[in-house]
């Protein structure tokens, strides 16, 4: 309405001047006119220049100016960021209408760069950008989710399906980079600790599903992200190490009120069922199981081998020979009521269609001097796993106030409440979907009366409870509230010189609380458990910057110092309740009959930094591009004298496209060359106090003592220092038809900052040292294509690929080996030579056709079985969890309108240990450790249908082992269960309908979307992308152990702008 | 407008002020702890560090459950359950690598004793204003401490069954750093270093007259004198020790209507240590063991042997088949002694009780009238009829059989098999008959962890035929 007024106003004006009686042409006179853009929205602050002067303005708030020209041929150069330059020669008008064009140019776009932006032809470093309409409408709870796929260089995937969940983003190979809101660095890691992997005794075995508090931020609030991936990110220095994540949250433009309305609703569900065997198959299964037994005495016995693989003793003692030796008719059936007709699908039991809802509201607007932006939402997702949700409510605030010409302040607020329902155990071996695979088709979910079955009355001793029980029965709920808010000031001393003051705090605590009803497994001897966490954290940040900008003739500087300091401080507390008389849904801890408080090694983290911060970036008429950064950090991590850490780095860029010899070229667009070498430091692996070594506090009878709680190493530590070393390329070519750009890189990871294992004599494990280097190369490739472009119809074409090679070059200690599950065999090798993320296990040799043996490569060379296999002898390397590249490939369609976005993702030549299969495919095992244990009772667990073209005739060739009961006829951490984890995703698919402008609104738009619509992978298991091990650990990564898999989401929305 | 300047000018400056005079607490210490450095100044501080050293034996790695029961799990008596996890397997089929996890675990966690011990003893020096007669007992505490721990270390990694051998453990008496390698000592050597400790520990702690069972007192240091004496063959000495515990009078041997006390009330008179845990520091016995009346294999670590159950069937009125459960309906057996406290979870450790004392003195004398005496005291109080020399004729069950035997039925799920047959070379003919893997004397003791061995360069080296 506003707007029309304006509107109105301007015409009326232009009218007035144009109906005056025309002044006679004096040499000076006075020029007023409008900018507007294509849609005719006034522009405002663009800038108006008369050519060969520096005579110039920028218009006002409603787009107009005015302007004292001398001379009548005078030229007006018309200009504004991601715009056509326009040039309009004046005669003798006194009132010009000029409307700009956005500029097709990708170069022109504005690049943030962390402490400001850049123009894009401008940047020296390797930077990804995405806006937000390469996003938008994602019924996605997670930020990261945004760019899967899109940008070269960055790999995000999805550990689990669980709502709220972190995504696992690595830049250049490199994980858990330091993401900046609105120029505010923000924790990002997980504060939940609601154990995700625990033992039947309670405790953590493994990192499990990690809840991201990234998640707090609304994806729908932003507005683009940046991401510097090379030498660029020196500017945040310390933390930088892993690639920084800049995220520029939407704010008000001066002009008409606009008020968004986004709704979207969808349903999802499991991507893929595994097919499991039925009632009927797994009693055949067992059967089966047992008659190849007895043929394997016989065989051994009729080759002179009796009692190779068990004694007769053995099948007597299981009951299936009786004692002459003779088979016993259907051992089994007594154990399999076939009669009860029971056929239960335990993966339709815990997966369900499930709902996800977003709904968002914002209001944007101003005047010239108060700009706002002011949103709300409310995320409310359902789990594709039963009884499992999270609900997300958002509020943001951006303003922004322009005092007077000089001063100007804002204020940036975001909070947010969430509550995730969780379930329980997601990723580890008690876990609802990890019971559910597995569990007996003969059992029920309930018993006739209604209550649950007992899983320990059927035939399946994988099992730690009844998965729906489970599901049910453990209220497990994350609540986290999150405050976001930063305040800053801005002092304009001159055109050229300005300051910049911000304080900002960023404030979560999450509770969790977890009741075990005395139903469940865990809890019936105790009579409930109620399980608290709790983790409050608080972190101020103040900065303070000078920018210097100069421009004298074609030499243009701009310079950047200031300094920073943060403090952080985290409060944790973990408590116990059992036995509760009365408990409801969740009871008290009050009402416990014992309560434990748990004594935490560290309950109160704190840390604090202090930098000074640097940056010259000079060029010559946009040719020749220089930057310098350098930052100083001290961190309170490390002891007095080391806790100063150094990162400078260095980058140029040449415009080729500025010089003659290309001038003529009309092939040639744009083209730069860039180079750059920086240094950035991390600290994020060694915890807070490492700076001398203490004593904590424990407990002997009841007394509180102290214990050794640290040591130190023989070097004090300091930073880990990276070094990146980068050449890349921008270009347009063709009349703007491709664009892209091209990047290689070194980067090395020095003075690893780690746990270095020390000899056990010491009393401890390890201690934190600087050692190690870990190289990473690579080569990344965008491009970008405006395949058709006319009125009607239009197509675009993105594609990204990235080759990327991981080595460590060095160790303090070679060849150690780590576990997924500190409990379970070691999974992975960390090498000299090898990259991160290096599996070890025994060498699967096949099947033996003549008896259905799977065979293990041993040490020696030699062929062995499953039961002779030493895994601290045999484990060889056995492949790695790394990519051998990924990428993504999107076309976007405009027909009219209608638009339609199709994202697709690939990966190739990673590999995934499968650790929950060897359970899937025990091919009859009767789950006893040694063969005179075996018994009838139970098996361990149904299999998938896989098994049924397992080895059942000498002479065949399979890669399935023969079904044994009373032998496990597979070695778990073999490659075996080593897979392929290649694939190819359609991961978005969005059609839209765009009404237009009518008499109610300015816009609306209709979208259907799909989201994870297709997976093509040779993987046995639910997702090749799912890591039980939350992937927050590059060293035990790709290992799925039944977690979470992903959902597919089809959902149709409403975006309507008034 | 002017203001405004003067303002931001201001904000600057204070930042600046705020920032040199280090707001930021850049220089931050640990709150909930102190430094090692300030701990050892006074008898407080000295008093807290002995607190900490004995919560050091309480961890689940240790004497919290698993060193014990992983110990009996690879004998006669244990049973891998849990989800078919291999490094419990291992334990089960005897067949322990030097990857496993439980191992390393276990191996750091005793060694940490020994370091807590040390701190202690070195820290003394700086300690002011305590009487010296404190300094002895708290001294005396951390000696016993210290080669208790290097004893359990030896049983398990070490060939403590042969003092020729050069594989003993690393022994360690001074605080260390931490790229400190010690080597391996030889089995004589460590058992010297073991009884030194013991010996002195002896002589500060003389004049004590607490016999609280769980901290250390001079009957403790006998007792683990009398039982180190008896792994090195040096039976006189062994039989000594176990004397002054049983003369000490502190203690006595339940009877056959009360010995299932041992295992339902805390500091029975049969304890002579024992570690205690309650509802705030809960130990993992109950969990591990029994879980709760109908749980399934999966639940439980460390389940029974049928092996054990048939040992007992063949020993009609012995009381203690009591203390094995038969009638689990997941089918499936495992010990009693634990199976008390589901709630509270606090079951002790028994680590030395006075029938141990009884049992090493009959095998220090022998087949003689004492010997004898000293094994029936365990065998009636049973259920067991008295053992009379005649039985060891020809035809009858040898002397020292019956003795293991008693041995077997008596702390079974207490961490003792498993030593008892290595240091009586039994190994192979007690367990191959229960395993389909191979096994030899290297089958004795565990191996030395892998990641001990690749931390220590190859200086700390491997048991033979691992």
């Amino acid at each position: 309405m506003q707007q029309h007024l304006r509107l109105l106003k301007t015409i009326l004006i232009i009218l007035a001047f144009c109906l005056a009686p025309r002044l006679t042409m004096a040499q000076d006179h006075v020029i007023k006119g409008t900018v507007i853009d294509q849609q005719g929205n006034p522009m405002p602050g663009v800038s108006v220049s008369i050519k060969g002067t520096n005579q110039g303005v920028t218009t006002a708030v409603d787009g107009t100016f005015s302007l004292k020209v001398s001379g009548e041929n005078s030229v007006l150069i018309f200009s504004f960021l991601g715009y056509e330059k326009k040039s309009v020669e004046i005669k003798s008008q006194t009132t010009i209408r000029v409307t700009l064009e956005e500029s097709k140019s990708e170069l022109k776009e504005v690049l943030v760069v962390g402490y400001g932006s850049q123009k894009k032809s401008e940047v020296t470093g390797a930077i990804s950008s995405i806006k937000n309409k390469e996003f938008k409408d994602q019924p996605v709870s997670n930020l990261a989710a945004s760019i899967e796929g899109k940008l070269s260089g960055i790999n995000v995937t999805q550990p689990s399906g669980t709502p709220g969940a972190g995504l696992l983003v690595s830049i250049r190979g490199a994980q858990n980079p330091l993401y900046v809101v609105d120029g505010v660095p923000m924790i990002s890691e997980s504060n939940s600790s609601l154990g995700t992997s625990n033992n039947l005794g309670g405790e953590s075995v493994g990192n499990g599903q990690n809840l991201s508090s990234i998640s707090d931020i609304n994806p729908n609030d932003i507005e683009s992200i940046e991401i510097l991936k090379d030498a660029s990110k020196a500017i945040y220095g310390s933390r930088a190490a892993n690639g920084v994540i800049l995220i520029t949250t939407k704010r008000g433009k001066a002009g008409a009120t606009s008020i968004d309305f986004n709704v979207n609703l969808g349903v999802q569900s499991v991507e893929k069922k595994i097919p499991f065997l039925n009632s009927q198959q797994f009693y055949n299964l067992t059967n089966t199981a047992i008659a190849n037994d007895i043929w394997v005495y016989n065989n051994d016995k009729a080759n002179g081998n009796e009692g190779s693989h068990f004694a007769l003793s053995d099948m007597q003692t299981a009951g299936i020979v009786d004692a002459s030796g003779k088979a016993i008719p259907n051992p089994a059936a007594q154990y399999y009521d076939l009669t009860s007709g029971i056929n239960t699908n335990w993966q339709d039991q815990i997966f369900r269609n499930a709902l996800v809802g977003n709904y968002q509201l914002s209001i944007s607007g101003g005047t010239k001097k108060i700009k706002y932006f002011v949103g709300g939402s409310y995320f409310d997702q359902d789990g594709i796993i039963i009884s499992n949700y999270y609900k997300r409510y958002n509020l943001r605030a951006n303003i922004d106030y322009q005092v007077t010409d000089h001063i100007s302040f804002g204020l940036n607020t975001s909070t947010s409440y969430s509550d995730n329902k969780r379930s329980f155990n997601d990723n580890t071996y008690t876990g609802v979907v990890t019971n559910a695979l597995g569990a007996s088709p003969l059992m029920p979910v309930r018993n006739q009366d209604g209550t649950y079955a007992d899983f320990t009355q059927y035939q399946a001793a994988w099992l730690s409870d009844n998965p729906v029980k489970s599901a049910n029965e453990i209220n497990a709920h994350t609540y986290t509230d999150r405050v976001i808010s930063s305040a800053f000031g801005e002092y304009k001393f001159n055109k050229d010189l300005k300051f910049r003051t911000t304080w900002s705090i960023d404030f979560n605590k999450v509770n969790d609380n977890a009741f075990y009803s005395a139903l469940t497994n865990d809890a019936q001897a105790l009579g409930g458990k109620l399980l608290l966490g709790e983790s409050k954290s608080y972190t101020w940040l103040n900065e303070n910057t000078f920018t210097y900008q100069h421009k004298f003739g074609k030499n243009n500087i701009t310079l950047l110092g200031g300094f920073s300091q943060q403090e952080s401080r985290t409060n944790l507390s973990q408590s116990r309740g059992t036995g509760f008389t009365n408990p409801g849904n969740m009871p008290s801890i009050n009402d416990a009959e014992i309560v434990n408080q748990k004594i935490l090694d560290y309950p109160l983290v704190y840390d604090a930094l202090e930098s000074f911060i640097s940056r010259a970036n000079y060029d010559y008429d946009g040719k020749y591009l220089l930057s310098a950064i350098m930052r100083a950090d001290r961190s309170s991590k490390f002891p007095t004298g080391h806790q100063w850490g150094y990162f400078p780095s260095i980058s140029a860029g040449w415009n080729l496209t500025g010089e003659e010899f290309l001038s003529e070229n009309k092939s040639i667009n744009t083209l730069k060359l860039r180079a750059s070498y920086g240094l950035s430091g991390d600290q994020t692996n060694v915890p807070a106090y490492q700076n001398y070594a203490y004593y904590g506090i424990s407990k002997y009878d009841g007394n509180f003592g102290y214990v050794p709680l640290n040591q130190l190493g023989p070097e004090p530590i300091t930073w880990q220092t990276n070094k990146t070393f980068n050449i890349g390329t921008d270009f347009e070519l063709f009349n703007h038809f491709l664009s892209g750009s091209i990047e290689y890189f070194i980067s090395s990871e020095t003075k690893l900052l780690n746990q270095t294992p020390s000899p056990g004599t010491t009393g401890f494990a390890s201690f934190y040292s600087n050692f190690g280097e870990i190289q990473d190369k690579g080569l990344e490739i965008q491009l970008n294509t405006s395949n058709i472009k006319n009125k009607d119809f239009s197509w675009n074409s993105s594609f990204n690929i990235s080759f990327l090679n991981n080595t460590i070059k060095s160790l303090k200690i070679d060849n150690q080996y780590i576990s997924s599950y500190n409990d379970q065999f070691q999974t992975h090798i960390l090498k000299v030579g090898q990259p991160v993320g290096t599996f070890i296990g025994v060498r699967f040799a096949g099947v033996d056709p003549a008896n259905g043996d799977a065979l293990y490569y041993a040490a020696d060379g030699t062929k062995e079985r499953a039961d002779q296999v030493n895994f601290t002898r045999d484990a060889t390397i056995i492949g790695n969890a790394r990519p051998k590249f990924f990428g993504g490939f999107s076309n976007d369609f405009k027909y009219k309108k209608f638009d339609l976005l199709i994202a697709t993702q690939f990966s190739y030549g990673s590999k995934v240990f499968n650790l929950i299969r060897p359970t899937y495919e025990s091919l009859g095992w009767s789950g006893a450790a040694t063969p005179s244990g075996a018994s009838l009772a139970t098996v361990y667990a149904n299999n998938d249908t896989r098994v049924l073209g397992a080895w059942s005739h000498p002479g065949q060739i399979t890669d399935i082992p023969r079904p044994s009961f009373l032998l496990q006829n597979y070695f778990p951490n073999s490659s075996e269960f080593l897979e392929d984890g290649s694939f190819f995703k359609v991961r978005t698919v969005n059609i839209g309908y765009n009404i237009g402008k009518t008499k109610l609104f300015n816009s609306m738009r209709i979208y259907a979307h799909a989201e994870n619509l297709l997976t093509l992978s040779k993987y046995i298991g639910y997702d090749p992308e799912v890591s039980s091990t939350g992937g927050g650990a590059p060293e035990t990564a790709g290992v799925d152990y039944a977690a979470y898999p992903p959902a597919r989401t089809i959902s149709l929305g409403l975006d309507i702008k008034f | 407008m002017k203001k405004l300047i003067y303002i931001s000018i201001a904000s600057f400056s204070v930042a600046l002020i705020l920032f040199t005079s280090s707001c930021v607490k850049v220089n931050q210490i640990y709150p909930n702890g102190t430094q090692a450095t300030q701990l050892f100044k006074d008898s407080a501080g000295l008093s807290k560090a002995l607190v900490g050293l004995y919560s050091t034996l309480e961890v689940q790695e240790y004497y919290g459950a698993y060193y014990p029961l992983m110990c009996d799990l690879n004998s006669d008596n244990g049973y891998a359950g849990g989800y078919n996890n291999n490094a419990i397997n291992e334990f089960g089929a005897y067949s322990v690598t030097s990857s496993n996890a439980f191992l390393q675990n276990t191996y750091v966690a005793i060694y940490k004793t020994i370091a807590s011990a040390n701190a202690i003893i070195a820290g003394e020096a700086t300690v002011t204003g305590a009487s010296t007669q404190y300094l002895n007992a708290v001294k005396g505490q951390a000696l016993a401490l210290r080669a208790m721990a290097h004893f359990d270390l030896l049983r398990a990694f070490g060939y403590h069954w042969d003092i020729t051998s050069p594989y003993g453990i690393p022994v360690v008496t001074t605080p260390q750093t931490s790229t400190s390698i010690v080597p391996r000592a030889t089995v004589i050597d460590t058992y010297s270093a073991i009884i030194a400790d013991l010996q002195q520990s002896a002589d500060l702690l003389k004049n004590n007259i607490n016999r609280n069972p769980n901290y250390v007192n001079p009957a403790v240091v006998n007792a683990l004198l009398a039982r180190v004496y008896l792994y090195k063959k040096d039976y006189a000495n062994a039989a000594k020790f176990a004397t002054l515990v049983i003369n000490d009078g502190s203690y006595a041997v339940l009877d056959q209507n009360t010995f299932t006390q041992i295992y339902t009330t805390k500091n029975s008179k049969e304890s002579v240590f024992e570690l205690p845990f309650n509802s705030q520091t809960q130990s993992g016995y109950n969990a591990a063991t029994y879980a709760r009346p109908t749980a399934a294999l999966t639940e439980v670590l460390f389940a029974l042997n049928s092996d054990l159950q048939s040992f007992f069937q063949n020993r009609p009125g012995d009381l203690r088949y009591n203390l094995v459960d038969t009638t689990n309906p997941n089918g499936f057996l495992r010990t009693l002694k634990y199976s008390s406290d589901i709630k509270l979870k606090d079951n002790s450790a028994y680590v030395i009780r006075i029938s141990e004392m009884y049992l090493i003195r009959a095998e220090a004398l022998g087949n003689t009238t004492d010997g004898i005496n000293d094994l029936n005291k365990i065998r009636t109080n049973r259920g067991l009829p008295a053992y009379s020399p005649s039985d060891s004729e020809e035809d009858g069950p040898d002397y020292f059989q019956v003795l293991a035997d008693e041995n077997r039925a008596e702390f079974n799920f207490e961490g003792h098999r498993y030593f008892d047959l290595a240091r009586t070379g039994d190994v192979v003919n007690y367990l191959q008959p229960l395993t389909s893997a191979t096994l030899t004397v290297t089958n004795s003791c565990f191996p030395i962890p892998l990641r001990e061995i690749n931390a220590t360069g190859g200086v700390v080296v491997q048991n033979p035929g691992y």
